[in-house]
């Protein structure tokens, strides 16, 4: 059995009386795509700033290739790629010197850094941008250099929250087939997104997180096995309560009182 | 009706918040007229006086903008004394009046240009008043009512004094009414002016080229304020006559701060036809220039702001992977990736970060041309054999390496820090070490040489050993102080005004007197004599070389939490 890359046991994190994470158990093995998903304001980011060292836990352990973010951020974050939700970056950096950057401050050579993201942006036909601001880039365009971002110093963990987010069709095929041919090299993937039927097809274990604590846990078709719905949508709005939205919606407009 | 308590928000509990709103009601027929939604220009600026008031606890600080604007109403107070001292002693209300108010207008303009323009064009509330039904010239209007906020709660400290000790000679009424009115109108007057200046940048140059053009004239106003400084003070007479220079007369009485005094003469009963002219017009022209400025800014506002900034478009003179020679110069000295990656990005940045670029400039701008003023040389009467210490002026420039270190830590785009905080950094020190040293090489560095080069021309190729002394001890103080600050790794801080740090304010603030008492006579005393000259040059060389490894050495401020 291969070794677990991301150990999480017992953690908590509380903001002030509201607890958001209360006690999740999760491991994410190597070669291994895991789905995390939950409602808004279930925990999910959280866990994620957590695993990268970006917040503090209140109890419980974490791991990433063995290593605590908490007490050994270096090493873990220099094993850890990241891509996150939103894409917050310097728009006045252009795309070589914003990864010229990235790739320094994880402690590579300028030769390194450019032989790698070449080879990520003619992938992601962003060679032609290499001089041009960020700013000036459109979503997808943004969200293929978070990746390129991400993969420069060949993480052994792969964090992707919404990586699809503004991808064309073309593109998010292609990231699909990327993060399926990254885990079948040994790394372990937590893919959170709120697309159901990408998380259905794509991941191999799905983690669904409600009320600060997993409520199920599984392959696809062990969790299909074991709870009512067809699809993950079902299975999802089955076990967080989530009604199918008809009822609530002709509520509101009602309230609103359109014509 | 009182809003349900869940729904309260801090604009109810904020006193300032609701004289504000009093204020705008009062104003509303004269908005109207010009055109503007009182309704929603009431929401906007309730909006931004709300972002600048809630202290961003998450961010840290919270403080630092009601310390910034308490130290900006402490300098304008300052100089009310010296106008208030001057005419009690004169006995004179057109100095009363004419310097009080044109060292008002004076310190105003200079900090609306070189500063608070910026509040005219930043982003803050756009995503806010962008798609929804609101017309360009009221969003216009809100920024300059937010302005005018501002400019009120200066305007008090700078009356507070003439006011106070013109009560003393120049009747009481007179002094505790007519002299906080006349502020009053002068600062509407020069928030007019700033917003006509825009307003006519808009519709000469278009939505496309208005960031840009805009900027300019910040950096042309905020240079030429210097010599408006000098010609209100040579235009004032002190010797017996009550009006500016004879020759120009006619024309000046009916400028500004001149004319006000006509007001003052009207309220002691000199009721001739020119002082009614001149009381009309210090009254009237504030309102006509704002009505004109609000007319005029009824298109493309919100896209002119909207519009591509000053830096530029895309990788414009750059392609692939290749960098400028400097870059590439600072990357070969930098010890290890973690350095290079803070050089690199603090030099790419450096010029292109809207925050940096339009806080920084206009203010290097206008340090360097009061430098340039008081480094030409004097006409020497009499006394030709007597030492020349003009170039004591270009000890004005120490305050621009306090200045770039406080500003550059902000960006509009600092949320990107979160690449920081993911990245495997050892130590935070080498980072701000290569974003402290672009920033010194490619920032302060060539502007100061190009200010001594300027002025060495301008004294025909004179004293060039002087020019550098004082040039050297310029930065080395500067670096000496800057060793004093709080930093943070550079671009890192969301630009607002609540992250303004009162520590680093209260340096640059210390640093001004510091160039007056003590740099200033340093440099006079050591030039006096060869040796001594040899013995401070080698002194500022040690000073400099410290100063430069200290800075170095400075562990940056903990990357604040993201928002």
């Amino acid at each position: 059995m291969t070794r677990a890359l991301v150990e999480i046991h017992g953690l908590v994190k509380s903001f002030g009386a509201h607890k958001v994470l209360d006690g999740i158990d999760l491991e994410i093995r190597a070669g291994e795509i895991v789905g995390y998903i939950g409602p808004n304001g279930s925990g999910k980011s959280t866990t994620v700033k957590i695993l990268i060292g970006l917040l503090a836990r209140d109890a419980g352990e974490v791991g990433l290739c063995g290593f605590d973010p908490g007490r050994e951020p270096l090493e873990a974050k220099a094993r850890l790629g990241y891509v996150p939700e939103t894409a917050l970056l310097y728009e006045s950096l252009t795309v070589a010197e914003h990864l010229l950057f990235v790739g320094r401050l994880h402690g590579l050579a300028d030769e390194v850094i450019r032989e790698r993201a070449d080879a990520c942006l003619e992938t992601f036909e962003l060679s032609g941008r290499l001089g041009a601001r960020i700013g000036t880039l459109s979503k997808g365009m943004r969200q293929k250099l978070l990746l390129t971002s991400a993969l420069l110093h060949q993480p052994s963990v792969v964090i992707l929250d919404e990586p699809l987010s503004g991808l064309d069709v073309g593109s998010a095929l292609l990231v699909k087939e990327l993060v399926r041919e990254l885990a079948a090299r040994g790394r372990a993937i937590l893919f959170c997104s709120h697309v159901m039927d990408v998380v259905e097809r794509l991941c191999d274990r799905i983690a669904i997180l409600h009320g600060g604590r997993i409520a199920a846990e599984g392959s696809f078709e062990e969790l299909r096995g074991r709870l009512a719905g067809g699809s993950l949508e079902g299975i999802f709005a089955g076990l967080t309560g989530e009604s199918n939205g008809r009822e609530q919606a002709l509520r509101l407009v009602e309230r609103l009182r359109f014509e | 009706m009182k809003a349900p308590r869940t729904w309260r928000t801090r604009a109810d509990a904020s006193l300032l918040i609701r004289c504000v709103m009093r204020a705008v009601d009062a104003l509303a027929p004269f908005l109207r007229a010009a055109g503007v939604d009182v309704a929603r220009v009431k929401v906007l600026l309730e909006t931004r006086l709300l972002l600048d008031l809630n202290p961003l606890a998450r961010d840290g600080g919270g403080m630092g903008f009601a310390i910034g604007i308490v130290l900006s109403m402490l300098a304008f107070s300052m100089l009310g004394i010296i106008a208030g001292v001057i005419g009690l002693t004169m006995k004179r209300a057109d100095v009363w009046i004419g310097l009080g108010q044109g060292l008002h207008l004076f310190q105003l303009g200079m900090l609306l240009f070189a500063q608070h323009g910026a509040l005219l064009v930043d982003r803050t509330d756009l995503a806010l008043a962008a798609p929804r039904p609101v017309s360009e010239r009221t969003v216009f209007a809100a920024r300059l009512l937010h302005l005018s906020v501002y400019v009120v709660l200066l305007s008090c400290a700078s009356a507070f004094f003439p006011s106070v000790l013109g009560a003393f000679e120049f009747g009481a009424l007179r002094a505790l009414v007519l002299y906080p009115l006349l502020t009053l109108c002068s600062s509407l007057l020069a928030v007019g002016a700033l917003g006509l200046a825009f307003a006519l940048a808009l519709r000469a140059f278009g939505p496309q080229r208005f960031q840009r053009a805009t900027f300019w004239l910040q950096i042309l106003a905020a240079s030429a304020a210097p010599f408006f400084g000098i010609a209100v003070s040579r235009g004032m007479s002190f010797g017996g006559d009550a009006l500016p220079a004879r020759a120009l007369e006619p024309l000046l009485w009916l400028a500004p701060p001149w004319h006000q005094i006509g007001l003052y003469e009207c309220t002691r009963g000199a009721l001739d036809a020119q002082h009614l002219a001149r009381a009309a017009l210090a009254l009237a022209l504030p309102l006509l220039g704002m009505l004109v400025t609000l007319r005029l800014a009824s298109r493309h506002f919100v896209l002119a702001l909207l519009a591509g900034d000053e830096a530029g478009g895309a990788g414009r003179g750059q392609s692939g992977w290749s960098a400028p020679p400097l870059a590439r110069a600072l990357a070969r000295i930098a010890h290890g990736a973690t350095e290079r990656a803070g050089s690199g990005f603090a030099h790419a940045l450096l010029w292109r970060e809207r925050t940096f670029v339009r806080a920084f400039l206009p203010q290097a701008f206008s340090l360097s041309m009061t430098a340039l003023l008081f480094s030409l040389p004097r006409r020497r009467s009499g006394a030709a054999s007597m030492q020349d210490w003009s170039h004591a002026g270009l000890l004005m420039l120490m305050l621009l390496v306090p200045c770039a270190f406080e500003m550059a830590r902000f960006s509009e785009h600092a949320g990107a820090r979160w690449i920081l905080k993911a990245a495997p950094i050892r130590e935070a020190k080498q980072l701000l070490r290569g974003n402290l040293r672009a920033l010194l090489v490619a920032g302060v560095a060539p502007a100061m040489l190009a200010m001594g080069a300027l002025v060495w021309l301008v004294r025909g190729g004179d004293g060039a050993l002087e020019i550098g002394y004082a040039l050297l001890l310029a930065f080395a103080a500067g670096l000496q102080l800057a060793t004093r600050l709080d930093v943070d790794l550079l671009f890192t801080v969301q630009a607002n005004p609540n992250a303004a740090n009162w520590k680093n304010s209260g340096v640059i603030f210390g640093g001004m007197l510091l160039v007056i008492f003590v740099l200033a006579p340093f440099l006079i005393a050591t030039c006096l004599h060869p040796l001594a000259e040899a013995a401070g040059i080698a002194l500022t060389a040690f000073a400099a070389w410290d100063g430069w490894r200290r800075c170095m050495r400075i562990a940056p401020l903990a990357l604040r939490a993201l928002d």
